[in-house]
This record gives C-alpha cells, structure tokens and sequence, in this order.
C-alpha cells in the first residue's frame, strides 16, 4: 500500500482518494436539500391544516360533506399551489445563503422538477384510473388516499437520493396517514393531521438540533 | 513532500498545503463546483462538519497559499463570507489529484 510521509495529520493515498469522494458527495446532496428543514415544517403544517379542515367539515357539518362530497378538492388546490410555490422560495432563499453560482441554480432546478414531475405523473397516473372522474364520497377519500400514497412516496425517494431523515419524515407520514386510514374510521382524518405536524416537526427538529442529516 | 509510489516506484510530490485532511476536504469543495461559483462560511463549516475556528485557521492557510479568495458582503442586512477557489488553487488541485491517481496506480478522478 502506498503510504504518504506527511509529519503531521498523515494521510494514507486511500484515505485522501476517500475524503475527497465523500466530500464531493456531501456537497452534490448538501445544495440539493438547501432550506430542507423548514420546507418539511411548512409541509406539516399544510397537511395539518387540509386533514383537520377535512375532519372538523366531516364531523362539524355532515350534511355540507355529503351535500359536497367534491369539497376537499378545492381545499387542496389551494393548499398545494401554496405548499409548491413556497417551497421553492425558501429553497431558493436558502441557496442563495449557501452558494452563488451555476452550481447551486441546477441544483434547485434539478429539485424543483423533481417535484414537479411527481405531481405531474400523480395526476396523470390517477385520471388514467379514473379516480379523478368519481364525485363520490368514496371516490374522494380514495383520491385523498391516492395523493397522500404519491406524497410519501415523492419524499421517500428524495431522500433515498438525498438525506435518510426526509425518507423517514416520507416513510413516517405514510404511517400517520395509512394507519389511522385502515384503523379509525371517522376518526381518521383528525390523528392523520397531527401525526403529520409531529412528524415533519420532529424531522425539522432533529436537523435544526443535531445539524446531522 | 514525497510518496512511496507503488506502480512506478518513484518519489511523487504532493502539495503539502493541500494534503491536509481539513484542507483537502474544503479544497474538494471549492473546486467541485464550476468556475465562477463560490460557497459560503456557513455553508463550508456544516458541510464539513466543522468548528467556526478550525475552518478559518485552514482558510486563512489556503488563501496565504493563493489557492482560495475570501470575500465579505452584505446581502441584505446580513453580513456573508465567501470563498472561492482560485485559478491557481484548481491548478494545485488537480495536480495534487494527479499525483494521488499516480500514486494509486489510478487513471480516473473521483467525479468520473
């Protein structure tokens, strides 16, 4: 093996050949989930709020919900837009604090599109089911379930991509929304709302703290 | 400094500057992104995973060496420090990472 003769802080020609590949990783990934942290919280505060609204209108006014059985769908079109489109702000924001340049723009492009494509292929995927046809009341908590499906799915490869903790915030919404979903019964909605917010809570908390990804 | 290379069996020199574990690692950083870019401090010290402290003093080393450029700005209100590798600085690197292939008996760079 080929040994460097370095006094101090020594390096082996495979440590060096190591760290540099790990770096160069690290920061590839590193402008990738720029603003992360934040985005998950507002993303769990979004999901809080659609869930519960859905909740409180089920149980509150039970003779609106059946009336409107289409009425989470404007609920969520407002939300969404206002979910993407902030994200992309504060991904931006945060960017510009980290690095300036043509590497960090691609990056969140690269992000950005990512998302995109996901919601894109959600749609096109759920009106080639037809789910998008059903006005029902059943035919909308199968598009909620649907969406919440691709939601988690969207986080739990971005962070196979990217950082463990936004696959476990995916893979742990998944649960606050699927085992309340096949468990609770009316109830469902309501846990589904605040195990979201604890869950992106807790995944913005663990990254502020431990500043680990 | 030199190396014992094994495919050539010849002494390889390496920039002690750069062969430095931190300062490798933040030179690694620089110059993985394309030329104009720069990064922040901040940004620098939590890739890394590093103190405030350590990463000026290898900073400062760096930039004595002309291998980086540090700038100060405002954006906004808020005070930021950049750092940038400079010509020389991707120079020295990418004859550091070529001595490192020879010396691994290596013909590709870790981005390939």
């Amino acid at each position: 093996m080929a040994t460097l003769d370095e006094s101090t802080d020594a390096l082996t020609a495979e440590e060096s050949w190591q760290s540099i590949h790990t770096t160069m990783d690290n920061v590839r990934s590193s402008m990738y989930v720029a603003g992360m942290a934040t985005i998950l919280l507002m993303w769990g505060v979004i999901l809080a709020v659609g869930y519960l609204t859905m909740y409180g209108v089920y149980t509150l006014a039970p003779d609106f919900a059946e009336q409107h059985p289409w009425f989470p769908a404007p609920l969520w079109w407002v939300l969404g837009p206002i979910g993407g489109v902030s994200s992309g702000i504060i991904g931006s924001r945060a960017s510009r604090r980290l690095s300036y340049g043509a590497a960090g723009r691609r990056a969140g492009i690269r992000v950005c599109l990512f998302f995109v494509t996901t919601v894109v292929a959600t749609f096109l995927i759920l009106g080639v089911a037809g789910v998008l046809d059903d006005p029902s009341a059943d035919g909308g908590k199968t598009l909620t379930a649907s969406i919440a499906g691709f939601l988690a799915l969207s986080y739990i490869l971005f962070g196979i991509m990217t950082r463990a903790v936004i696959a476990l915030a995916g893979a742990g919404f998944a649960v606050a929304f699927f085992v309340p979903h096949y468990l609770l019964g009316d109830a469902a909605l309501g846990v589904t709302g605040v195990l979201s917010l604890v869950v992106f809570g807790l995944a913005f908390a663990w990254i502020r703290k431990t500043g680990e990804w | 400094m030199s190396v014992e290379s094994a495919p050539a069996n010849e002494a390889i020199v390496l920039d002690e500057t750069i062969h430095q574990p931190t300062r490798l690692r933040i030179m690694t950083l620089l110059v993985s992104v394309p030329v104009p870019d720069r990064l922040a401090y901040g940004f620098i010290q939590q890739a890394l995973d590093l103190t405030g402290g350590n990463l000026t003093i290898h900073l400062r080393k760096l930039e004595a060496a002309g291998f980086l450029e540090i700038t100060k700005e405002f954006q906004g209100t808020k005070p930021r420090t950049w750092a940038q590798a400079t010509v020389s600085g991707r120079r020295a690197y990418a004859d550091y990472l070529s001595n490192l292939q020879r010396t691994l008996g290596l013909g590709m760079s870790p981005a390939e």
